[in-house]
């Protein structure tokens, strides 16, 4: 297991401390019995401090990804991401590693590094369900999309939608592993999400199709006014049980 | 020489001292590089790293030091029962600290876990997150109580599951969470955005505020009252400079157990909601009085 703290330092340091004071005073006396079971338990409450920092450092990373996106910071929205990490917009598929991720990106941006004159991308990141796996190396997380998107005196949009993302922590660093936002709308301001006619067939921006993925989409969906249910990586927080769609 | 080593814990702010963070030595003094250095995304970032104390004899970890090394020198079978029994006590303290921020992120989880299934009319999902005596209050529609209240309750906001034509979303932001120092309980105040599309309808935009609480049954956090207090829905079109949308009161079709806990009406009104939370910073509770109303007779 990776550690992100100074866990075995103060592991260490703590025993020193203990053996230290047994030493200097009575040389050859039985070892302490409870040396051990204090090890243990700051072993245990490390591992737990780890746990909430990356919990926090994922909130962080993803956030981050938001504000780099906003300003169109390329560069580092990829940078973001693990070598083999992958990203998946919509109906586009799925872009494999940081170079491509960089392209497809600035593509979606308009082209160039950072945004034109008039042009707005807020890409708000909320309302995060964090789990870590059990071994605290990688992590899931849910994230809701707002994005407004638009260019001064030619348009304005809504966009609306669900991430499902993977994390991953390597050499103490947390990284996005895979980053999936379900599109669920993208809605003209004038004209609202209520007036939305239903998705074409091909849903796919036309970055897409001048510059294709490395993978085909990993789920088939359709965007409002059609049901569209992003599948949860955690069961129901309460009851433990995972939703499968069928309930009486 | 010096050695040892220094565990700190970030709790948010609320009592306004510092700059979030709390820093608190366990043991003995330590070197400032003793913080760990692997800290390009944890909670040692530069921006927020508070500043080392420097060492000094007034501090407790340096005279807990010497204190140890005379006592050690002196007699080694009390000193050693001494620095154990010092250390099980701080190890104990900095478990249950520990145990309060993981009550935070499940609490996070918990209510953002509440606004995705609530986004899809997943009902059942929804009245599951509540305890078993719950209470969910939207609006001015009255207290429901019980998961198979709350459920039926849910119905009023549209059919269970996915529709065509219908969006619901209800977005769960901006919390500020208060846990009990027992760990048993907590309230949190959020933030709804509320985004509405029924079909053949002009859409709606929504706002209001969050003032929950929550416990913790056999290890788990569960809902034990939600108030989503409105406040306002405006048509989507129209915009809220022209359009504002009354608050619904209790259904004649679905009755809740109990009448709205407060009166009040939605924008253009302006209520406040009370607040769960003393002042970050004087630490002092925040007087609220609902502002004159003659259509409610209240002066």
């Amino acid at each position: 297991m990776l550690k992100q703290g100074s866990a075995p330092r103060v592991k260490a340091s703590l025993s020193a401390a203990i053996l230290l004071g047994l030493l200097s005073a009575t040389p050859g006396m039985a070892a302490p019995t409870h040396g051990s079971s204090l090890d243990a338990r700051i072993d245990a409450l490390s591992s737990e401090v780890d746990r909430l920092e990356g919990a926090r450092a994922i909130r962080k990373l993803q956030r981050a990804f938001g504000y780099y996106m906003d300003r169109g910071l390329w560069d580092e929205a990829a940078d973001l991401f693990a070598d083999a990490g992958s990203i998946e917009i919509g109906m586009d598929g799925v872009y494999v590693g940081k170079p491509r991720i960089r392209d497809y990106l600035q593509r979606l941006g308009g082209g160039r590094p950072g945004l034109m004159w008039g042009q707005l991308n807020e890409w708000l990141q909320l309302q995060p369900v964090v789990n870590l796996s059990a071994d605290g190396t990688s992590a899931k997380a849910r994230w809701r999309d707002l994005t407004m998107f638009g260019q001064f005196q030619k348009s304005a949009a809504w966009r609306g939608g669900i991430y499902e993302n993977g994390y991953v922590n390597e050499g103490g660093v947390w990284k996005i592993a895979s980053l999936h936002l379900y599109v669920n709308f993208v809605a003209p301001f004038e004209q609202g999400w209520a007036r939305l006619k239903p998705a074409d067939a091909d849903w796919r921006s036309d970055v897409a199709k001048a510059f294709p993925p490395d993978r085909p989409p990993t789920m088939a969906y359709r965007t409002f006014p059609d049901p569209q249910l992003v599948p949860f990586h955690y069961p129901n927080p309460v009851t433990g049980k995972r939703f499968t769609g069928t309930r009486p | 020489m010096r050695w040892g080593f220094r565990i700190a814990v970030r709790i948010p702010s609320l009592k306004g001292r510092g700059k979030g963070w709390v820093m608190r030595r366990a043991g003995l003094d330590a070197p400032s590089d003793a913080i760990s250095t692997n800290d390009r995304q944890g909670l040692w970032s530069a921006q927020t790293r508070a500043p080392t104390p420097a060492p000094s004899l007034s501090g407790r970890g340096v005279t807990w030091r010497y204190g140890l090394l005379a006592l050690a020198a002196a007699t080694a079978l009390p000193a050693h029962a001494q620095s154990n029994a010092d250390l099980e006590a701080k190890l104990a303290q900095l478990s249950q600290r520990a145990d309060r921020l993981k009550d935070l992120d499940a609490i996070e989880n918990l209510q953002a876990a509440y606004g995705y299934y609530f986004d899809k009319a997943l009902w059942g999902e929804v009245a599951d997150l509540f305890t078993t005596a719950g209470s969910f209050e939207y609006g001015q529609r009255g207290v429901y109580i019980g998961k198979a209240h709350i459920r039926r309750a849910l119905l009023l906001l549209g059919p269970e599951g996915q529709a065509k034509g219908w969006l619901n979303e209800h977005m769960q932001l901006q919390p500020i969470i208060t846990v009990a120092p027992d760990g048993r309980s907590a309230k949190a105040r959020w933030r709804g955005m509320v985004q509405i599309a029924r079909p053949n309808q002009n859409g709606q935009w929504g706002e209001g505020t969050y003032e929950n609480d929550y416990v913790k049954e056999g290890g788990v956090w569960k809902i034990a009252k939600l108030h989503f207090y409105v406040t306002g829905f405006t048509d989507y079109d129209l915009g809220w400079t022209k359009s504002a949308i009354p608050a619904e009161g209790p259904s004649a079709v679905i009755p809740p157990d109990r009448p709205p806990t407060e009166i009040y009406r939605a924008y253009p009104g302006v209520y406040i909601p009370p607040f769960d939370y003393v002042h970050p910073v004087t630490g002092k509770p925040i007087p609220v009085t609902p502002p004159a109303d003659s259509v409610l007779g209240r002066k």
